[in-house]
């Protein structure tokens, strides 16, 4: 539960940083404690290993008494002290003592299991000290011709002396060991602190000019110069989130702009066709089109506030969606009737090629409201005695709704640009405000939100508006 | 007075028309860039008011043609574009006036009248000449103390000949200052209304306030001026 609550990323580095060193310099020092260990003892045990030699030529065979040790013979001096510290002992095969070093008195050595080759082990000693011994066995040479020797005679002997002072050296370098480790960890964590603090200086550079971008001055860069390598994608990342804000920040005021602009000149035409009626008396016909000539002006800003408002609830999620099987025909023939009419004083044909049987998942309302608006651009966009050809199609998993009206004056390239909203080719307003370039934004928005697509195509001076909308349900 | 309105939003310009043309002033329209130019560079308009976003030829252009071409028009930019920007990019274009829809026509109107006033170097919107006084603003006129009811047409070319009172006026420029292009293309017109306003300004046995120079055209009041 410690780690989680690590949120600091320098804490978490040091964190990291003093445990690997805590690892690395307690396992050196048990490497050097553990060989030094070693090498004394070694040492130690071949010095017992030397006496014990030096011990073993002063053993004789005797023929009538067998083994024998001749004290005397071998003054060494350690073994005789009442106080030493140096002790030896010899058994016969038979368990019983051969002889004693003097420093032992009556006490008896410690023993281990009887082996072949000489062992080196710890043991208490009599007075109580800690102590180290060697055990080895010995064959006692016997003189004269084979025939006439004894059965071998083999002794124990056992060797100890007193290793406090090993001891004592282990100690203190155990101290020593313990000490400059933990000096050098906390020399290197306060060195470990100082990098980590200055490395991590780039990160609060970066999030102080994040801290600076206001939602006004989105325009402003994280400079990507001086970052360590570490920093760069983060903040390459960050510029182009921050573009991305500024290009959505930049289309939203763009939009408002263009709404506003949009919205002033029928309230100009309103404000000014109302008082320049009012100014002076006129004949009833011409307060009759000035009235006629306002009513059509609020319904053209009647049918621009709808569509916004459409669009705003689609962009919002806010429209409910019926996806239900729908006839194509169904939505289809009765707005390219009223479309009928109300071309018919003119010279545009108008082709309605959709067969029965054309079922699409879709809201029939949202889908409704797609065919007007497509009808209704093929409409304004006609050139006199053009043609608006409407057809339906399946394509497998999808039904097709095509729209294509002839007088068109887009370049290819701009066919993508007609489902921007408020975009058209010409930025003058040659029509009476009601087509203010929202309706296809409309439709390419209505047929997204239903799970289909919509595509514009110019070829030829025709202008092709294909919809596709899926055919059966989504998974 | 004449005026050139260059808008392409169609019920937007009819009513600034309407308007103008109710004011007494002779109206030339359209709704295309190109053909404003056209229009602008055929005739000595008193004021033009121009919108910006025109198909065929934006606003801008039209106006640095017309002043890189040498034209004098005194120009009012109506549009919907409202920065500060787009306002001394307008005036520094070589507009005289710049007015953002929606807008009051009352205002519009007077910014005219000032246009034109400009046009004719007056600063006050009453004109004196003799005993014959002119308001401009409510388009009425006095002889002496008398209120003289007028026509729309004849108050025009009573205003023209009094804007430029002391010169010699030809018929040629009453025509270019007080008649559109929808006018009658007869140009005996002018001597008919002539005929008009002096039988309604004109005391009896008095000399006629408008004189006629032979040759040359009409004059209003004392031609030392």
């Amino acid at each position: 539960m410690i780690l989680p609550s690590l949120t600091s990323l320098r804490a978490r580095l040091l964190l990291g940083v003093i445990a690997g060193l805590v690892v690395l310099q307690v396992a050196s020092s048990i490497a050097v404690y553990a060989l030094q260990h070693r090498a004394l003892y070694k040492r130690f045990d071949q010095a017992l290993m030397t006496t014990a030699k030096a011990l073993s030529s002063q053993f004789k065979y005797d023929k009538s008494k067998g083994a024998r040790f001749d004290m005397d013979e071998a003054p060494m001096s350690e073994f005789q002290r009442p106080k030493g510290h140096d002790y030896f002992q010899v058994w016969r095969s038979d368990g019983s003592v051969v002889a004693r070093s003097q420093t032992l008195g009556e006490a008896n050595l410690p023993t281990v299991p009887s082996a072949q080759r000489p062992v080196a082990y710890d043991c208490p000693l009599p007075r109580g000290e800690a102590g180290r011994a060697v055990q080895m066995t010995i064959e006692l040479q016997q003189k004269g011709p084979p025939e006439r020797r004894n059965p071998p005679q083999v002794v124990t002997l056992v060797v100890a002396k007193e290793i406090e002072a090993v001891l004592n050296d282990l100690w203190t370098l155990g101290w020593i060991l313990a000490g400059t480790s933990l000096a050098s960890v906390l020399v290197a964590g306060g060195l470990a602190l100082a990098v980590v603090t200055h490395g991590l200086r780039p990160l609060g550079r970066v999030t102080r000019q994040i801290a600076d971008v206001g939602p006004s001055d989105l325009g402003a860069r994280i400079d990507p110069a001086g970052l360590p390598a570490e920093l760069q994608p983060v903040a390459q990342r960050l510029n182009e989130m921050l573009a991305r804000l500024q290009t959505a920040f930049d289309r939203e005021r763009g939009f408002t702009a263009d709404a506003a602009h949009e919205f002033r000149n029928p309230i100009a035409a309103i404000r000014s066709t109302g008082e320049v009626a009012l100014a002076s008396p006129q004949t009833p016909d011409e307060y009759r089109q000035d009235i006629a000539q306002m009513v059509a002006l609020a319904a053209g800003m009647q049918g621009m506030v709808e569509k916004l408002l459409v669009l705003a609830r689609l962009d919002a999620g806010l429209v409910p969606l019926n996806l239900v099987s729908v006839a194509l025909d169904e939505v289809v023939a009765p707005a390219v009737a009223a479309l009928g009419q109300s071309l018919e004083s003119s010279a545009v044909s108008l082709d309605c090629r959709i067969g029965t049987g054309l079922a699409a998942v879709a809201d029939r309302d949202l889908l409704g409201l797609v065919v007007k608006n497509a009808l209704d651009n093929a409409a304004e966009y006609v050139d006199a005695g053009g043609r608006i050809t409407v057809e339906g199609s399946n394509s497998g998993s999808a039904v097709v709704l095509t729209v294509t009206n002839t007088g068109c004056r887009l370049a290819p390239e701009q066919a993508s640009c007609v489902f921007e909203r408020f975009w058209r080719a010409d930025p003058a307003r040659s029509a009476a405000g009601a087509h203010a370039g929202l309706g296809l934004s409309l439709v390419a928005r209505a047929v997204a939100v239903m799970g289909g697509t919509a595509q514009a195509i110019v070829r030829d001076g025709r202008f092709t508006l294909r919809i596709q909308v899926p055919a059966r349900p989504p998974c | 007075m004449r005026v050139l309105v260059i808008e392409d939003f169609d019920p937007l310009r009819r009513s600034i028309a309407k308007g103008l043309q109710k004011a007494g002033m002779a109206v030339d329209q359209t709704g295309d860039g190109q053909e404003g130019l056209w229009y602008a560079r055929c005739n000595p308009y008193d004021a033009v008011i121009l919108d910006l976003m025109l198909p065929g030829l934006d606003g801008l252009t039209i106006l640095r043609r017309l002043r890189a071409e040498g034209f004098k028009h005194h120009v009012l930019i109506l549009t919907a574009r409202d920065t500060v920007e787009d306002r001394v990019r307008g005036l520094d274009a070589g507009a005289d006036d710049y007015l953002v829809k929606p807008f009051a026509f009352a205002e519009l109107l007077a910014r005219v009248r000032a246009l034109i006033r400009r046009t004719y170097q007056a600063k006050s919107p009453t004109v004196q000449v003799g005993p014959l006084r002119l308001d401009t603003a409510t388009q009425r006129v006095w002889i002496g103390q008398r209120l003289s009811e007028l026509s729309a047409r004849e108050y025009a070319l009573l205003e023209y000949l009094a804007l430029r009172a002391g010169a010699v006026v030809s018929r040629t420029e009453i025509w270019e200052h007080v008649y559109d292009f929808h006018s009658e293309s007869d140009s005996n017109v002018v001597d008919v209304y002539i005929c008009y306003l002096r039988r309604k300004l004109d005391e009896p046995g008095k000399p006629s306030l408008i004189r006629t120079v032979r040759g040359r055209g009409y004059r209003l009041g004392d031609g030392e001026s």
